[in-house]
């Protein structure tokens, strides 16, 4: 493939040495018949006479040479690509107006298409994402779904070890940073040591928490996010090492994040758990009943969800049976476990799934309206087409010159469409945000590019194909237009 | 004269092409020679489908073009077959062999 490619290119540089060779490879082969011809006892004049008319039209056997070539193909669709914007540049009006209603489809299906993509499809930004699910205690007979934890509870549900290869928490507080000139109030993740690792985050400088780091005895840690250390310390590469003060004492810098977007909430700085005052503190500790953590955990490969479930449920039975006064029997004191991707998007769907619908229509209307457009547009060229094929071109090249001209309708079309995409995307993210925090990861992405120029490709030959072959097949009512036109210009 | 006196079946030109170049490279009038030679001249290509066919198969890397010196000292296109010119000609010829073993089997049967 690649040496055709290359030959390719060498005879599009070099048309006349590829005809040159051609010419010469037949010469040849005539001069030979005609010698044969002469040794079978013909006269010289009539023996190359008759190699010529054997050999038949030399120049339709060259055509045919030449047709053979992947050269050839890319000459007469650069030039039916040519003709197609001509004819597109002639009639601005029909052009506009196509190009408009095929970049409003495409514009609207892309961004929502993006949308659902980024929010549903595809997997979260994590080392082994599907295999992370959020914990959530839940307390029936009062609708409370989603009650977080307390360090005691946490414990506990670490006893899972046949299902969960780790249990780590999340609470989020506000605190002030001190530096050498500033202070400021950093929204404060505060986070198991092995929180990182078991969301599978590696960090784009330095390190993140390792269990030393979690001790009341260590020094004070710090992880910036990527966001926070882009926007508020410059992208500063010698960040990792630089002490801040904060809660009374020195917090050194260890690493950053990198670009990834943080749940449950964007933070500015990760701590360990045992650097939060009210985190460490040994009453906090003791209070079964302090709720205030958020609980993720990473299931072991080859476990379900559901045996995970399972196993949680019976330290949840053990727990209500041990600790009546925290998990009262009339609450209906329940532990629930749901995959992260599920947890981030169960409420978008619906909504997602309707503007979807939506805009599958809206393209689909886009595209109808053009093809009526392109066929009022053949209609109109049925002289010119019959001029076409009278002048000898055949069905196959007209189908082909008209391909290409919705080709690059389609193709402009697309284009404009993408380009457009991004506007209503910004306006959907924004929407979207109500449902999801991962409204905030969606962007346009390539290979949606990619899925959106092949549709717009697809548009353009279904709709002409059709058309196409209407139009280039000879019928005696095209044959009667044709007179009456003719006529028409003649009186 | 010119045309052929068997008509030839779709596609078996490139592979009696291919066959042809089995031995040693050749310019097409050779081939053309050849073939009407060996089918005792039962076969005679027409130029007019040979060039063609012979530009399609290099194109798609089954033969090689050379230009060389014929033994009068004339330039002539040389063709030669590729490996993958030669794979294809065992493979296709495994093909011809089996189909027209079949068919001649049931055109010989006795009603």
């Amino acid at each position: 493939m690649i040496r055709r490619i290359v030959r390719a290119i060498g005879d599009l540089f070099d048309r006349d040495g590829r005809d040159r060779g051609l010419d010469a490879e037949l010469r040849f082969h005539v001069d030979n018949a005609a010698e044969q011809l002469r040794a079978e006892g013909h006269s010289r004049e009539d023996a190359e006479r008759r190699a010529r008319m054997n050999t038949g039209n030399l120049d339709a056997v060259k055509d045919e040479c030449r047709e053979t070539r992947l050269s050839h193909t890319i000459e007469t669709s650069w030039l039916d690509m040519r003709q197609g914007v001509r004819m597109l540049t002639q009639n601005p009006g029909f052009t506009l107006a196509a190009l408009g209603t095929l970049a409003v489809g495409i514009g609207a299906t892309t961004a929502i298409f993006s949308l659902v993509y980024g929010v549903l499809l595809r997997p979260l930004p994590y080392g082994r994402g599907d295999d992370l699910i959020v914990l959530h205690q839940q307390a029936q007979a009062r609708n409370q779904r989603d009650l977080r934890f307390s360090v005691k509870e946490i414990e506990d549900y670490r006893g899972a070890k046949n299902t969960l290869d780790a249990v780590v928490e999340h609470h989020s507080m506000v605190f002030l940073l001190l530096g050498d000139n500033f202070a400021e109030r950093v929204q404060t993740a505060v986070v198991s040591a092995n929180f990182f690792d078991s969301l599978g985050v590696k960090p784009a400088l330095g390190r993140t928490f390792v269990e030393s780091d979690d001790t009341t005895e260590a020094d004070g840690v710090l992880v910036l996010s990527h966001k926070y250390w882009s926007s508020r310390h410059g992208a500063d590469p010698s960040i990792v090492g630089r002490v801040f003060a904060m809660n009374n004492r020195p917090h050194r810098v260890i690493g950053v994040l990198p670009p990834i977007p943080q749940y449950p909430i964007e933070s500015d700085v990760y701590m360990p758990t045992s650097h939060c005052p009210t985190r460490s503190s040994q009453r906090f500790q003791a209070n079964r009943n302090a709720r205030m953590m958020t609980v993720f955990a990473r299931k072991k490969q080859n476990a379900t969800i559901e045996q995970a479930r399972a196993e949680l449920s019976s330290i949840a039975g053990q727990l209500s049976q041990a600790y009546p006064e925290s998990y009262r029997p009339e609450l209906g004191y329940k532990i629930a476990a749901e995959s992260l991707h599920e947890e981030l998007t169960s409420s978008a769907p619906p909504a997602l799934m309707v503007l979807l619908g939506a805009a599958g229509f809206v393209l689909l209307i886009a595209c109808a309206n053009v093809a009526n457009l392109l066929l009022a547009q053949l209609l109109r060229r049925g002289r010119e087409l019959a001029l076409r094929a009278a002048l000898g071109a055949s069905r196959g090249r007209l189908i082909r010159q008209l391909l290409a001209e919705g080709i690059v309708l389609s193709l402009a079309g697309g284009l404009l469409g993408v380009a457009m995409a991004p506007l209503s995307l910004r306006v959907l993210q924004r929407f979207a945000e109500r449902f999801t925090p991962r409204a905030a990861e969606v962007t346009v992405v390539l290979g949606n590019l990619i899925l959106r120029c092949d549709r717009a490709g697809s548009t353009a030959f279904g709709m002409f194909e059709r058309a196409a072959l209407d139009v280039t097949r000879p019928t005696p009512s095209d044959d009667k237009a044709c007179c009456s036109a003719s006529r028409a210009r003649t009186q | 004269m010119g045309k052929s006196k068997t008509e030839m079946l779709q596609g078996t030109l490139d592979l009696l092409i291919l066959k042809t170049l089995e031995l040693e490279p050749m310019h097409g009038w050779g081939i053309t020679l050849r073939i009407q030679t060996l089918s005792e001249n039962e076969l005679r290509v027409n130029q007019g489908s040979l060039y063609p066919a012979l530009h399609r198969l290099e194109e798609n890397g089954l033969i090689l073009a050379k230009w060389r010196a014929t033994e009068n000292n004339r330039q002539a296109r040389y063709y030669e077959l590729s490996a993958k010119g030669r794979r294809k000609l065992a493979a296709e010829t495994e093909n011809w062999l089996r189909l027209s073993g079949a068919v001649g089997r049931i055109l010989g049967a006795v009603s």
